[in-house]
């Protein structure tokens, strides 16, 4: 031990020091171009947006009271949320709805939809799912295609159809989430653009596993693209 | 158009009770060496399969058992022609006529082939399902405005709604558009055959979390057609072991206490006693 600390000239420790953090560095660099909740330049990532933390979903948990989740809106462009879902209901101020249970059923904006919360309104939502990588989503399914299978809303996966492809999968005992991988949903915006969304997680900094049913949540993070020109085109990566 | 319909529906009965004939016979082959030979042109009436017109009850009988409420619970098979459970091997046959999956097997399937929203898609299962809401009735346990029960329903209103219902009040297409019938109002805005209390609201005053997490049964009358085209009527009762009238978390759920009525002439009369 001592003869090695000896050999080497201070000089040379700085530079084996700087060669460490480089390598660190650079490793952790390429780490974030892969990371799932990694930026693309191009779509707009949201990370931890509170729902609704004052509902409890079970059992008497302190701070928490037993009572529906309180619903809240979102509007992509303006990266809005929206509590007062009242007095925007059947506006054009929201794209998605965050409903029901932790907030995690999600709802689009159409008008005409009598399913959907904007029912009565001016939306032109329409949701459906593509099992396929974000990234690799470069095109949206045609408008008659996505009016065909248009879920109205995503949630739990398989509930309560079986068509009804959902963002996760959920036991109602433990409740615990685990989200749907390489999901990705394709939609209309309010105002009818084209758009993609990945749901990514509803607890608090989105851990890749989650063992303990008090991780606070709902919190959620996700990503989406927007396509503004009013095509087809969703390409995000390079 | 209306008679043109039950032609075709009595075609399509008469061809699968002829196939179902075939299959009887090729199957007896091997006990007994007198085969009678087919004649499908006979009225399906004369070869009668399956269990009589008639009610059937069943009392608490295991589903998934003990399910903790994960959305992939065990799928439960029923044929009502039969009167039995049937293998998840038979999933494919139009042997069964109704399924129980999802959470705590809510999600009720028919046996269709062409609706991609029945277990029974691919299949080649010609059945449908619906539900009667009795306005009369509901106004006893259910707000309507709130979609939430007022209070747990009596047993005594399953029975009226049940014997309420004395024949099919939907077409074919109605019945067969219906993927799966599911819980009431739960995350979505669909009407159900029964109320998931995820809160615990209906008992707020209930020690602990005994009453959170409960569903409890409507007393709604399900329309079944079967895979093989016959109608039937069906209530549940409670989806608890040994079916308490007030079930709470204690409960063992996972079980199915039910009763139904099936015609066997091809009609669509449900005034069976």
């Amino acid at each position: 031990m001592k003869y090695i600390t000896s050999t080497i000239k201070p000089a040379q420790r700085i530079m084996a020091i700087a060669a460490c953090v480089t390598v660190l560095f650079a490793s952790a660099c390429k780490k974030d171009q892969t990371n799932p909740l990694g930026e693309d330049g191009v779509s707009t990532v949201i990370k931890d947006l509170q729902g609704d933390i004052g509902a409890s979903v079970g059992g008497s948990v302190p701070g928490k009271e037993n009572r529906p989740f309180r619903d809240f809106y979102y509007n992509f462009d303006k990266k809005l949320q929206i509590t007062d879902t009242a007095a925007n209901k059947t506006t054009l101020n929201w794209d998605i709805a965050f409903t029901g249970i932790y907030n995690s059923f999600v709802y689009i904006n159409s008008g005409t939809n009598p399913k959907s919360p904007g029912f009565g309104g001016q939306g032109q939502g329409v949701i459906v799912g593509i099992d396929t990588p974000y990234d690799q989503v470069n095109e949206a399914p045609t408008a008659e295609a996505m009016e065909q299978d248009n879920l109205t809303f995503v949630g739990m996966d398989k509930y309560p159809q079986l068509s009804n492809m959902g963002w996760y999968f959920y036991t109602l005992t433990t409740h615990i989430a685990q989200p749907i991988k390489n999901r990705t949903f394709v939609l209309k915006t309010a105002a009818g653009k084209y758009a993609k969304l990945e749901l990514i997680s509803m607890y608090q900094g989105a851990p890749p596993t989650i063992t303990d049913l008090n991780w606070p949540a709902p919190y959620f993070t996700f990503r989406y693209f927007v396509q503004q020109d009013g095509s087809r085109n969703l390409r995000t990566s390079k | 158009m209306y008679l043109k319909n039950i032609i075709s529906l009595k075609r399509i009965t008469l061809l699968s009770t002829a196939s179902a004939f075939l299959l009887l016979a090729s199957c007896s082959k091997n006990s007994s060496n007198e085969v009678k030979p087919v004649d499908p042109t006979k009225p399906d009436t004369e070869t009668p399969t399956g269990v009589a017109t008639g009610v059937y009850s069943i009392a608490s009988i295991a589903m998934d058992p003990g399910t903790n409420g994960n959305t992939t619970a065990k799928t439960f098979y029923y044929s009502l022609e039969e009167n039995k459970e049937i293998p998840e091997s038979q999933r494919s046959t139009s042997n069964w006529d109704i399924a129980f999956y999802s959470t705590y097997n809510s999600s009720i399937s028919p046996n269709n082939g062409t609706n991609k929203n029945s277990l029974g898609y691919g299949g080649p299962g010609k059945g449908g399902i619906s539900m009667v809401i009795n306005s009369t009735i509901d106004a006893n346990y259910y707000d309507n405005a709130k979609h939430e029960l007022k209070s747990v329903p009596a047993r005594d209103l399953f029975d009226q709604a049940f014997n309420a219902v004395t024949t099919v009040p939907f077409t074919d297409d109605q019945l067969t558009a219906n993927g799966s019938l599911v819980l009431d109002h739960f995350n979505t805005p669909d009407d159900g055959w029964a109320w998931y209390d995820f809160y615990g609201n209906l008992f707020p005053n209930a020690p602990g979390d005994s009453k959170q997490h409960v569903a409890y049964a409507m007393p709604r009358t399900i329309i079944v057609k079967t895979a093989k085209g016959h109608y039937a009527k069906m209530i549940i009762y409670s989806l608890y072991k040994d079916a308490p009238v007030d079930p709470s978390r204690a409960n063992q759920a996972g079980y199915l206490t039910f009763k139904y009525a099936i015609q066997k002439d091809g009609s669509k009369n449900l005034d069976i006693k």
